[in-house]
């Protein structure tokens, strides 16, 4: 243990008696540096219209092409009823935790235990044969844990990384994201990767029927309780949205036309921009941004928006204020200059303080080793992260103001997961606020916490296809049953 | 004795600090005590950080390759101190704190806490000798030795500090014992009454060690230790910002290991401790004891819950004092320990009832390299310095 003996410990120098009547704060500058941030009525209607461009460039049989933002079919065309029913194991990878739960459903009742397991570094940058056949000795730890030994539970996969899906039990990553990058998997199916790994174990069983996206879970979550949910929306460490489109509109679709005629879209949103669309609210920080970042140019919409980029974004507004020393006098500190290190739950706990007192903004400039700060600077970096999450906000409701529009049902439940949503003391209210204002008239609709979606909500969806495939099982029972009677007369 | 002070400087216009110069000299036993007070990269002129780097001794080899200050007139051999002996050191244990790390570079402290040796010289006045030249021997610190830093030959005032070491017990392992495990063994011992106490009602304990570093590691181990095999209803977890540390602890028998990203938010975090230690938390042996650990701490404990700290942190807490009231739970300092309890922590080692927790040895001129590692996690456990190794024979670590 560090001790430090008392007669050789140094007092801090005589404090200098403060200036009672500090320097005013020089606004008009402050304004200028963080006014492109503040975007027009106008500037969101634009983005209204460039969206629905974008969505129906990505359905379009010869447009999908060259469309940067993907509408990826899911192949997951109904929501649960509330019949579902039995034991299903299900998987959830989207960054360093891996979860592994068993879901119990009966009709409403749900059911969950879950183990989470961490992923070092070592493995998300090796191969990946390497990743999966951790993931299988996870699952085998899980089902020893659980006595599942022996049996072969249906399971849903939840794989939150872009994938073009070919069925519903079968997708084809296009690339690694959020700090993975495992060789050997791009381009491949996941499905059949996991199956090998299984296999090559020996010791256990799994039969996986649904590949989904986290959007889509949180919006299968919802629908369990909400029947009238049709958009899943993810605001976290990215962004992205899905929701419920008709087969007519799915000009790609290549699947059945029975009942019911829709299917949940996978919009892959967060690439909206990529092609220079967002260049006229785009700031200098949010350049920067994207300069540094390991995929520059790419995911304009979701830098912009989501949790990995709003701390870096406002790092470099504080950074520019205290360069021209309108804050912290001027000194910043090492922490402030490293890239990546304002987290973006700082963010959050900043716009939480409600009193004058500043308490979790203090903490921060503490975490951060700043070492001169005053009320004034408290203020100034609240309005900051005020406004730039405000403009996350705003546009993720562009967003789902225009898919509310694009579908044109009269009441919509919208179903909302990830940190920057569940934590930041705005989020919500700025939303709701800002949908009613876009949306047309005639559409409601409300937000929703979809709690967990990528356990419940891949359960549901191998519940769902568990179902569709006894279905076809008695089915076919039922034609050789015929036949056999044919035969018989 | 005179008393030489020298020149304080304050420069606040750099980012450095030469803080105070102070050297002693005593007429009659010439021991030269160098405290060099370090500078620390943060300009905070409000609060002083004192960051105590190792002064080393005369260790021929490679003192320009180790990252440390070395001031430049070194103690030589130290006198024999009057009723007392000199050790020279064999081994010495890297002890850092987190708040150092996370300033973007790793400032080396060697501080004089985890050294194991073998005794060079004894004061002819010491009556009935049963310590000979040649003996192994851990020393218990003291306030001057954990100042002074390592150093390459000890001067020990009081024989009675001294802990022999018997042959079974490797030296490189002996030399945690006055630091990471005297402490665990004491963070242990007081958690154990509250633990057994609640024991009788509950049917589950969940301890919660924050840190998976060497005092972490030391719990672990210890805990299982006093436990004992018939206890299956005490959990044990351990919570720290790095996999790669929570994966080696894994490997010392915890029921469960939770990782306290500092990215993530704080609520986040909380949820996922409370979903792993179900029934939420009882006991947490916090080494590292920051703001943020014991914010989570105290939402994730029980009522009647006890939260011992270690006190390593570099900023002040602060508590709100009702709801520690309401929910009558209390936060206890880990206290220091005892020659007593050292010798009966090298017995345990010796007896091998206690396993010692992942160690790896090195020669002392790869220290450069071994702080970076660390720095990096990519080495876990306790890292420990080899020093005058053409003397010592025996090389082991357990990695």
């Amino acid at each position: 243990m560090f001790h430090v003996p008392p007669e050789i410990r140094i007092v801090s120098p005589p404090r200098k008696r403060q200036n009672p009547f500090p320097k005013p704060i020089d606004t008009e500058a402050i304004e200028n540096i963080v006014r492109p941030f503040i975007l027009s009525d106008d500037d969101y209607r634009k983005l209204m219209d460039s969206m629905l461009e974008n969505f129906n460039k990505g359905l379009g049989k010869e447009t999908n092409a060259s469309a940067r933002v993907k509408m990826f079919q899911t192949y997951v065309k109904s929501v649960p009823d509330g019949t579902e029913s039995g034991d299903f194991l299900a998987l959830d990878l989207g960054g360093t935790n891996f979860r592994v739960l068993l879901i119990s459903l009966d009709g409403k009742e749900v059911k969950m235990e879950s183990k989470i397991y961490l992923i070092p570094q070592h493995i998300m940058l090796g191969s990946g044969v390497q990743l999966f056949d951790h993931i299988a000795e996870c699952i085998f730890k899980f089902m020893k844990d659980h006595d599942l030994m022996g049996k072969t539970l249906p399971l849903g996969f939840t794989f939150s990384f872009p994938c073009r899906q070919i069925g519903l039990d079968r997708a084809v990553l296009t690339n690694w994201t959020k700090g993975f990058k495992c060789e050997g998997v791009e381009g491949n199916d996941i499905v059949k990767l996991l199956h090998e790994a299984i296999e090559r174990r020996g010791d256990i069983q799994v039969n996986c029927l649904a590949v989904i996206n986290d959007t889509v879970g949180a919006l299968m979550s919802c629908a369990h309780s909400d029947n009238s949910c049709a958009i899943g929306l993810i605001l976290g460490t990215g962004t992205n949205a899905c929701y419920i489109e008709r087969l007519e509109n799915v000009e790609l679709w290549d699947g059945d036309w029975d009942e019911p005629q829709q299917v949940i879209i996978n919009t892959e949103w967060g690439a909206y921009g990529d092609d220079g669309a967002l260049d006229f609210v785009k700031t200098e920080y949010d350049r920067k941004v994207d300069k540094h970042s390991i995929n520059p140019g790419k995911q304009v919409y979701e830098k912009m928006i989501s949790g990995m980029y709003m701390g870096e974004i406002v790092r470099l507004v504080l950074v520019k204020l205290c360069k021209h020393g309108l804050i912290f006098g001027g000194r910043g500190s090492e922490e402030l200059s490293t890239m990546g290190r304002f987290y973006t739950k700082y963010v959050s706990e900043i716009e939480s303080d409600v009193n004058d007192h500043f308490k979790n903004t203090k903490q921060v400039f503490e975490d951060l080793m700043i070492p001169n700060h005053t009320e004034e600077d408290c203020r100034i970096v609240q309005h900051v992260c005020c406004l730039i999450s405000t403009r996350a906000a705003y546009l993720a409701s562009a967003g789902i103001a225009c898919l509310l529009n694009k579908m044109n049902r009269p009441d919509v439940a919208v179903a909302v997961d990830g940190s920057l949503y569940r934590f930041h003391p705005h989020f919500h209210d700025l939303m709701v606020e800002k949908i009613t204002q876009l949306l047309n008239p005639g559409i409601k609709f409300r937000l929703m916490l979809s709690h967990d979606g990528s356990g419940k909500g891949a359960a549901l969806v191998a519940a769902v296809a568990n179902r569709v495939q006894q279905q076809k099982k008695q089915q076919q029972l039922l034609a050789n049953g015929m036949n056999d009677l044919s035969m018989d007369n | 004795m005179h008393c030489e002070t020298l020149v304080k400087i304050d420069r606040t216009y750099r980012e450095s600090y030469i803080l105070l110069y102070y050297k002693f000299a005593f007429t009659s036993d010439f021991i030269t005590k160098e405290i060099n007070m370090l500078d620390n990269e943060v300009n905070k002129n409000e609060q002083v950080q004192v960051a105590r780097r190792a002064v080393l001794g005369n260790v021929s080899e490679g003192i320009s390759s180790l990252p440390m200050e070395s001031s430049s007139t070194m103690s030589a051999m130290p006198n024999c101190p009057k009723g007392g002996v000199v050790v020279k050191v064999c081994y010495a244990g890297i002890c850092y704190s987190e708040g150092h790390i996370r300033k973007g570079h790793f400032r080396p402290a060697l501080p004089g806490i985890e050294i194991a040796g073998v005794i060079h010289d004894i004061c002819n006045t010491l009556p009935n000798c049963n310590i000979m030249p040649g003996d192994k021997v851990i020393v218990y610190p003291t306030e001057d030795m954990v100042n002074d830093g390592c150093q390459e030959y000890i001067a020990v005032d009081d024989a009675d500090t001294l802990v022999q070491i018997p042959a079974e017990v490797p030296l490189e392992v002996a030399s945690m014992l006055p630091g990471s495990a005297l402490s665990a063994h004491n963070a242990v011992l007081k958690a154990m009454p509250h633990v057994e106490k609640l024991q009788k009602v509950k049917p589950c304990v969940n301890v919660l060690i924050v840190g998976a570093g060497s005092l972490g590691l030391w719990t672990l181990r210890l805990a299982n230790f006093m436990i004992g095999s018939q206890n299956s209803n005490i959990r044990l977890f351990v919570a720290d910002n790095s996999i790669d540390k929570l994966i080696t602890a894994q490997e010392h028998d915890c029921h469960d290991i939770i990782h306290w990203c500092e990215e993530d938010h704080e609520q986040y975090i909380i949820e996922r401790t409370l979903d792993a230690c179900r029934g939420g938390v009882d006991v947490v042996v916090d080494f590292i004891s920051s703001p943020r650990t014991m914010l989570r701490s105290l939402k994730v404990l029980n009522r009647e819950g006890l939260i011992l700290v270690g006190g390593n942190a570099m900023a002040e807490v602060s508590i709100n004092l009702n709801t520690l009231a309401a929910k009558q739970q209390s936060i206890v300092g880990i206290p220091k320990g005892t020659v007593e309890q050292l010798h009966e922590l090298v017995q345990a080692i010796a007896d091998k009832k206690v396993e010692p927790p992942l160690f790896s040895v090195h020669n002392f001129e790869e220290a450069k390299d071994v702080f970076e590692e660390l720095a990096e996690c990519r080495l876990t456990g306790r890292a420990i310095l080899r020093f005058n190794y053409a003397n010592t024979t025996s090389l082991t670590d357990n990695c």
